[in-house]
């Protein structure tokens, strides 16, 4: 019994590891942005287009990465919980229909940290590795 | 006082009619009737009902079928339209700079389709690819027709849909050949995209929307979540066409997937494409039938509660109907008896004076009528007084009542024995005419009563004076007869009594 017990912790614990590892992909904004924290539900929002002012009254823009970088793939899975497919089968819906159009996509995560720094509004993300000075890395209360 | 019995034919149909009305009300047949009428109504409903709103819901999925298509036209149009838009800039912009900088640029001022979902390409005349926003997935774009014919074209044409590794995808083609050199700007766009209205609030698990090309082929097909391509569209078209109401969708067997939808085709203005909206009869009709089956068990429920309230009145009535019966049978035995204890003796239980009064002018009536003669006797118990005074009352009603059934077994049925009163008897013959006949029942009634009488354990002997008148002979009316049969008695009495006497007219001259 405590043998089964111990090995469902340890497997608990290398998922969390795993997922943790897997999490190289960050939200981030231009240090002057005025964001400092976002939730998941809001960070939700604003990419599927339902939210383009936060509560305390700032616009924000979501920026994209185009679908062929790795960080796209990895954002939407595991920010959104959506598979890259259902995200265009939504904007497909909604570009179709006249209500809305998606985020603006840059090329990489380069290019998403010289958007961010240019746009105090953007809201991005991208791979830890492609942080620099200039842009600040948001939590996001699950 | 004679009830004639005639026959009036002119009588007998108003009576006959005036019975058929009767038996109308009558409660079983009424009951009946009316229970008929309930059901017949009840149930005419019912159908009327589900009927009307079968018709109502089909007509309204039709009508919804063409709204629906009206909103998917104008969607599938503006789609287009901007796939066009964006060609003829790009086709615009060619002829300024080369087509690297012109995707650049519009790319860099948002002129471009996001793309998440678009891809724009200019290529060369021989396919090759110049430059390009999101993924161009078509390696050889000249060999396919919708390129080809884009060279002779100064329209946009539309690819086949085509398979990649990111799903269908549909390629418009627009040739760019008034600057210095020569392009094919080429569009993508996923095919689902053109179908993503889909939505299964209003065109639910069943309908249908499609973008058909001028191959008869469907460029792309959804079903709720099913997407195909490449189907063929076969006859629908015309037989939409052939439909003459344009505000609802005909019905139309869809050979796809055996399904009947509300289908309204209709064809793109400015493009070579058709839109095909559908409506599932049997999924919308599946809304309707809950309320029909509830239609129908309101019916049953009713149909039972009048059958039920029925068959209460029904027993209620002929509960009532055999009490009236009853109390009707009792009043009329009840006036039987009265009527009997009127005509008849309560000792001796023979008719008594009135009876007897009665009789005796029918048969004088009949007698002068149909010129028939017939007899009458009276009769007076010789003794009788003495019985009465030696053994009682009770002895003395005895003997009468025995007196009473001897003269009855003494004559036929057919004549009437009476008791007047006291000890006086009558008997009436009606069909003798013989004298010698009559003297041999006279004679036949004193050896009746010669008989000794047992009374109460006493032995009693009586005679019978009788006298005898003839109708008409003796006399014409009923007081005259009895007249005669009186004197007569008499007459027997003074000839020793126990002997039958004939009246006669020097009796009639001899009496006071």
């Amino acid at each position: 019994m405590r043998h089964v017990l111990i090995r469902l912790l340890a497997t608990a614990l290398c998922c969390t590891l795993v997922t943790l590892a897997q999490a190289e992909v960050v939200v981030a904004v231009s240090e002057q942005s005025s964001i400092k924290t976002l939730s998941r539900l809001q960070l939700t929002d604003i990419y599927l287009g339902r939210l383009t002012q936060l509560p305390s009254g700032y616009a924000v823009t979501p920026l994209d990465q185009a679908e062929p970088s790795g960080s796209h793939h990895q954002f939407y899975q595991h920010y959104l919980g959506r598979t890259a497919a259902e995200i265009r089968a939504h904007w497909s819906r909604l570009i179709f229909t006249g209500r809305g159009q998606p985020p603006k996509a840059v090329a990489g995560d380069a290019a998403m940290a010289d958007a961010l720094i240019d746009n105090p509004s953007a809201v991005g993300y991208l791979n830890t590795e492609a942080l620099r000075e200039g842009l600040r890395v948001i939590d996001i209360d699950s | 006082m004679v009830r004639h019995p005639t026959k009036a034919p002119a009588s007998t149909r108003p009576k006959a009619h005036h019975r058929r009305i009767h038996r109308l009300v009558d409660p079983p047949f009424l009951i009946g009737a009316l229970t008929l009428v309930g059901l017949l109504v009840i149930w005419s409903s019912t159908v009327h009902l589900t009927q009307t709103l079968s018709q109502s819901v089909a007509r309204n999925t039709a009508t919804m079928a063409t709204d629906i298509a009206d909103t998917y036209e104008a969607l599938v149009v503006r789609a287009l339209r901007e796939i066009g838009h964006t060609a003829k800039l790009v086709r615009y912009e060619l002829t300024r700079q080369p087509p690297q900088a012109v995707i650049d640029d519009l790319s860099e001022h948002d002129l471009l389709p996001p793309s998440l979902l678009f891809s724009v390409a200019v290529l060369g005349l021989d396919g090759k690819l110049l430059a390009t926003h999101g993924r161009h997935d078509l390696p050889s774009a000249e060999e396919n027709a919708f390129f080809q014919r884009a060279l002779y074209s100064s329209q946009i044409t539309v690819s086949q849909p085509i398979e990649t590794d990111q799903g269908t995808f549909l390629y418009f083609a627009l040739a760019a050949t008034q600057g210095r050199d020569d392009y094919v700007v080429v569009l993508s766009a996923p095919a689902s995209y053109f179908v993503s209205s889909y939505d299964t609030a209003t065109l639910g698990a069943q309908g249908l929307l499609g973008l058909v090309g001028d191959d008869n082929r469907f460029r792309i097909r959804r079903t709720a979540e099913h997407l195909s391509s490449g189907t063929l569209l076969g006859d629908i078209p015309s037989r939409a066409a052939a439909h003459q109401d344009d505000s609802t969708a005909p019905l139309l067997a869809h050979p796809w997937d055996q399904t009947e939808r509300y289908t309204v085709v209709r064809e793109l203005y400015d493009f070579p494409l058709t839109i095909v909206v559908g409506l599932s009869k049997a999924e919308h009709l599946a809304s309707a039938r809950e309320t029909i089956r509830n239609y129908y068990g309101g019916a049953i429920l009713a149909s039972t509660l009048l059958l039920i309230s029925v068959s209460f009145l029904g027993r209620m009535s002929w509960r009532l109907h055999s009490i009236r019966k009853q109390a009707i049978d009792e009043r009329i035995q009840h006036a039987r008896n009265i009527e009997y204890l009127a005509f008849h003796d309560s000792l001796t239980d023979l008719p008594n004076r009135a009876f007897f009064n009665r009789t005796l002018t029918r048969a004088v009536l009949e007698g002068r009528r149909y010129q028939r003669q017939f007899a009458l006797l009276f009769l007076d118990l010789d003794g009788f007084k003495h019985v009465n005074d030696s053994l009682g009352h009770d002895a003395g009603d005895d003997l009468l009542i025995k007196v009473g059934r001897r003269l009855t077994q003494s004559v036929r049925d057919s004549d009437v024995v009476a008791r007047l009163g006291g000890d006086e008897f009558v008997v009436l013959l009606p069909t003798i005419g013989d004298a010698d006949k009559i003297v041999s029942v006279g004679e036949k009634i004193l050896a009746a009563c010669a008989r000794p009488f047992n009374l109460s354990g006493n032995n009693a002997r009586i005679s019978v004076s009788i006298g005898v008148t003839l109708f008409p002979k003796h006399g014409q009316d009923e007081q005259t007869l009895l007249k005669t049969a009186d004197i007569a008695m008499y007459h027997a009495k003074q000839q020793g009594k126990n002997n039958v006497q004939f009246y006669s007219e020097v009796l009639g001259s001899e009496a006071p």
